[in-house]
């Protein structure tokens, strides 16, 4: 019997996804297809270990058998799952093209992803988003040039969330992935349609999110007053500009005012993580009598627009958004719409690190500290089989094989 | 400090329309306050405000500007404004809202208002004044850091210009009004009645339409374009009317509103609660001033629209008296509509026991806009005269252990409302002289002082908390008592109090609660701890906090999410 294979790797913190489709070639003859989801891992932190990129392409390659990636899919322009693919280029294949090993047909990308979403005067911009995204930026060149100057008020967090939502830094690895297939690169979004976008005959697509104007997706967002200069040349290292309170003003009220100016900085970086997860593309995929639900790291505010949309409804295989995390976590009346508490098995997995040292002390500093959530992970069991990719070794991966036309599936490990 | 130990003088300008981005052929306008305080310093700094003008790219702080003492012989000092005429300056920019801001604080301070000094809710003196925070459509006052902040953006009709929220008088006035709020009734900071965060947003915009009012310039633009009336949008009822146009919009909100009623799609809504309450008020506004006209022009002869002018000035400093005064009668903690229509009648019941017209009128309009269930939600009952009797009052007054005692027995209890084996906490008590405003036999108008000792207790109260799965199942909400009585007779004045609502007013409420706590959930400012801990370890800013103690939780710091931007 034809099993659809989805193979969730452990990358540590990050995604890496392969799905192995039995379909049928323009001809009619069975055929097996190949759709890649996000290849990447957080940086900076434990859960960023490069290494594993190696093997888990090892792995794809050999799955792929010589024959082509049918599909690349890139859900989001965050690091943890885009830079994947950079890496083993240039570590690994020594800039030897990696489009050329994987052979990749159709490329997806989230529709901000587009070079010219920003670019006004094109079809494809944006003008709000790209106000946002401006604002953004400015930001985040302020930030940047405050921890240069203050390196001791950075946190490794801090550094974690800079870095993976550096859009310099993101840039390259968006730009290969661009690149995969070069005639049919698509950005995707809701509303489009995607018959023709793709090879498979059989297999059918609905893509919920994200929404083509992704302004929306931006939360509160305040200036925050760093009060930093940059140095006298570009080189120049950066300084805290100096402030004194003038002469009649509380010593304790002034500086209290300058820290709390800057203080809103933890808020914009959440905000700012938030807005490009919820870009993340979310399909659904169909084949044979199940349903797949792939949605990167969609958040809330994402959740929310699809369910507005009415595009929620009950699936058999769920990969868990945004690593466990309880904003990625479907919000509260939502969760039954996809995983219904109806007697129906379901399946989920979740790609995550935690630090697990943290989790037996129950410490928790911060909100996306000790994701994933324990309650999050709690709700899933109680509606789904639920596997986590730690549980199998840096680079191996869990398998989950549904039965065409049947409610069977098996679920096998690496070694 | 009393008024008279404010010894300094300075008159300093202040922006009163700004020209460059009013409507064609409105010319721009300036207008001299006369400002008097212990000190003045460059900034300009005094006692009880400081303006911190830091330079919005590197965070510098800009030199102030100067202050010249009164030559000798001479009591008025004033600021050196290098250029004098040139309004966009950022010198001139400093004492601009220098004077706005002080303005305000005086006409709260007014010996028919307050009639004393406006406090702080911070443990400090002064109020900070930042007027270039930075790039945004918005201003906001923030408790924690003891401010006004200001921001600036770029004109919508001419990318080159800026748009500098510190110039405009409204806003300037509106986000003072939220300071001194603060300052009177701290408890609104943590309230999370939509209908008490509506109040906050209310007085902002009666400061800034009444601070209008003020302006003897603005107030004869406006009679003389609408021939006398304050019926229509004009910069009195337009509330940020300029920061409204340079968004591209209109004002952004209108007082000026007939039809406006209290529905249940807005319950939840503060932004939309707080139009309701302005525009009950305006319109009692519009009814004083149409009825002094009459008498104006019974007694004159004069037309309609000579006599405009007048009628407002004296409608306006009643109204003034009537809806500030009340503020400081609010009863701690949670506050309806209906308790700040009666903190606005008790007093003023107390003061003109049969003169009862504009009481009638207030009543009517929150009846009228269904913003109490019925006219006698309003009804206030005079307070047992003799309820002091035989009570240490000098002792009430001074002593925060005879205050505490007397309130923590039998007695005490029963006056102020306390449930028994309920600990409570006694504020310290306000003493405040007012002035209040009669008229004899024939005509003539007399005043009276009025010493008061205002007495203030609150306590906890656990209700149900509705909001949704990952938040605990009680919340504790703030309510209390506000008892005042007049030092001279020793007789109650005023007795109004949050903690005995009748069971529907007290259902209608928590059912608001509900409704607004669960849309800041789902817009994600308010969320349960500890998801609030920004990456750096600190309470994220932006966000109410929530206090939680197995199934209970409490909430604070929710104004702050007022006036934070919603979106990047």
């Amino acid at each position: 019997m034809d099993a659809l294979r989805v193979r969730v790797y452990n990358v540590r913190f990050g995604d890496a996804i392969l799905i192995s489709v039995p379909d049928a070639s323009p001809g009619g003859s069975p055929v097996l297809r190949h759709i890649m989801i996000d290849v990447g891992n957080s940086l900076g932190t434990e859960g960023g270990l490069d290494v594993v990129f190696e093997m888990v392409m090892q792995d794809v390659l050999k799955e792929l058998d010589g024959h082509p990636l049918d599909l690349y899919v890139m859900t989001h322009e965050h690091m943890d799952h885009v830079q994947g693919l950079l890496y083993f280029q240039k570590k690994v294949l020594k800039n030897k093209p990696v489009k050329d090993l994987l052979d990749v047909q159709y490329a997806w990308l989230t529709r901000s992803a587009h070079p010219n979403y920003y670019t006004p005067n094109t079809e494809e911009y944006h003008e709000k988003a790209k106000k946002r995204k401006d604002t953004v930026e400015t930001f985040l060149d302020e930030a940047e040039r405050y921890f240069r100057a203050a390196p001791g008020e950075e946190s490794d967090w801090i550094r974690g969330l800079m870095a993976i939502n550096n859009p310099r830094a993101t840039a390259d690895c968006v730009d290969l992935i661009r690149g995969l297939a070069p005639d049919n690169t698509h950005y995707v979004y809701h509303g489009l349609d995607v018959a023709g976008r793709h090879p498979f005959r059989e297999t059918t697509f609905e893509i919920w999110a994200p929404e083509e104007d992704t302004s929306a997706y931006y939360g509160p967002f305040q200036p925050v007053a760093f009060g930093a200069s940059p140095g006298a040349t570009s080189r120049a290292k950066p300084t805290v500009t100096p402030v004194e309170p003038p002469r009649g003003v509380d010593a304790g009220a002034f500086y209290n005012l300058v820290d709390r100016r800057r203080w809103g900085y933890g808020d914009n970086l959440l905000a700012i993580d938030s807005a490009v997860n919820n870009t993340s593309i979310v399909f659904c995929l169909n084949w044979r009598g199940w349903r797949l639900l792939f949605p990167g790291d969609a958040e809330e505010r994402s959740w929310k627009e699809m369910d507005k949309r009415g595009l929620l409804k009950p699936v058999h295989f769920f990969k868990i958004s945004h690593h466990g995390s309880i904003t990625g976590m479907l919000p509260e009346g939502l969760v039954d719409k996809v995983l219904k508490d109806d007697g129906t098995r379901r399946y989920a997995a979740l790609s995550a690190y935690p630090d697990l040292k943290k989790l037996d002390r129950g410490e928790q500093k911060w909100t996306y500290e000790k994701v994933p959530r324990q309650e999050v992970l709690k709700e899933l069991k109680s509606r789904a089989d639920l596997r986590q990719t730690i549980e199998v070794p840096d680079g191996g991966y869990i398998d989950y094989a549904f039965e065409g036309g049947t409610r069977n599936a098996t679920i096998t490990t690496s070694k | 400090m009393s008024t008279a130990d404010r010894k300094a003088k300075v008159e300093v300008p202040m922006m009163v329309d700004d020209a460059r981005f009013a409507p064609q052929g409105r010319g721009s306008a300036t207008e001299v306050v006369r400002i008097e305080e212990e000190f003045f310093l460059d900034g300009p700094v005094s006692r009880r405000v400081a303006v911190l003008d830091f330079d919005p790219k590197t965070g510098a702080l800009e030199r102030g500007v100067s202050y010249i003492s009164p030559k000798k012989g001479n009591v008025l000092g004033h600021y050196d404004l290098p250029s004098p005429h040139d309004v966009y300056s950022p010198a001139f920019g400093q004492v601009s809202v220098f004077a706005t801001v002080c303005k305000t604080i005086q006409m709260f301070e007014k010996d028919d208002v307050l009639g004393r000094e406006v406090r702080w809710a911070f443990d400090a003196p002064q109020l900070l004044v930042v007027p270039r925070a930075g790039q945004m459509e918005n201003a906001y006052y923030e408790r924690d850091s003891h401010s006004l902040q200001f921001f600036f953006f770029p004109s919508k009709k001419d990318e080159k210009e800026t748009v500098y929220t510190s110039l405009a008088r409204d806003i300037v006035a509106h986000e003072t009004g939220h300071a001194i709020l603060d300052g009177i009734a701290p408890h609104l900071w943590f309230a999370i009645t939509p209908q008490s965060r509506a109040l906050h947003e209310a007085i902002g915009d009666l400061t800034a339409l009444l601070v209008s009012i003020d302006s003897s310039t603005l107030r004869r633009a406006v009679l003389k374009k609408t021939n006398g009336s304050i019926k229509e949008s004009t910069h009195f009822s337009a509330v940020a009317e300029q920061f409204g146009m340079e968004r591209g919009q209109g004002a952004l909100r209108n007082l000026y509103d007939e039809n406006l009623i209290l529905s249940d799609t807005i319950r939840g809504e503060e932004h939309d609660l707080c139009r309701v309450l302005t525009a009950a008020l305006y319109s009692v506004l519009v009814r004083m001033h149409d009825d002094r006209k009459e008498l104006e022009i019974a007694k004159t002869g004069k037309d309609d629209y000579a006599v405009s002018g007048r009628a407002l000035a004296i409608a306006a400093a009643q109204f003034r008296r009537m809806i500030m005064r009340a503020l400081d009668y609010l009863p701690p903690g949670e506050i309806s509509f209906a308790d700040y229509g009666r903190a606005i009648i008790a007093p003023d019941q107390a003061a003109y026991p049969d003169d009862e017209k504009e009481r009638e009128w207030l009543c009517g309009e929150f009846v009228r806009r269904k913003m109490v269930l019925s006219p006698s939600a309003l009804a206030v009952d005079p307070p047992p005269e003799d309820g002091l009797k035989g009570i240490d009052r000098q002792g009430l007054m001074d002593s925060d252990w005879v205050a505490y005692d007397f309130a923590n027995g039998k007695w005490g209890r029963q006056l102020l409302g306390i449930p028994e084996g309920v600990q409570f906490h006694v504020e310290p008590r306000l003493l405040v002289e007012r002035e209040y405003f009669h008229r004899q036999q024939d005509g003539a108008p007399t005043n009276q002082k009025v010493g008061e000792c205002l007495f203030k207790a609150w306590w906890y109260q656990q209700e149900e908390n509705r909001i949704g799965s990952g938040f605990p199942s009680q919340r504790q909400i703030v309510v209390g008592t506000t008892m005042a009585w007049d030092r001279d007779t020793g007789k109650l004045r005023v007795l109004l109090s949050t903690g005995n609502r009748d069971r529907k007013e007290l259902a209608e409420q928590r059912q608001d609660r509900d409704l607004m706590l669960a849309r800041l959930a789902d817009e994600g400012v308010l969320r349960p701890s500890p998801q609030r801990l920004g990456p750096d370890g600190r309470p994220l800013r932006f966000e109410a906090n929530i206090e939680a103690t197995g199934q209970v939780m409490l909430v604070s710091n929710v104004a702050r999410t007022l006036h934070f931007a919603r979106e990047v």
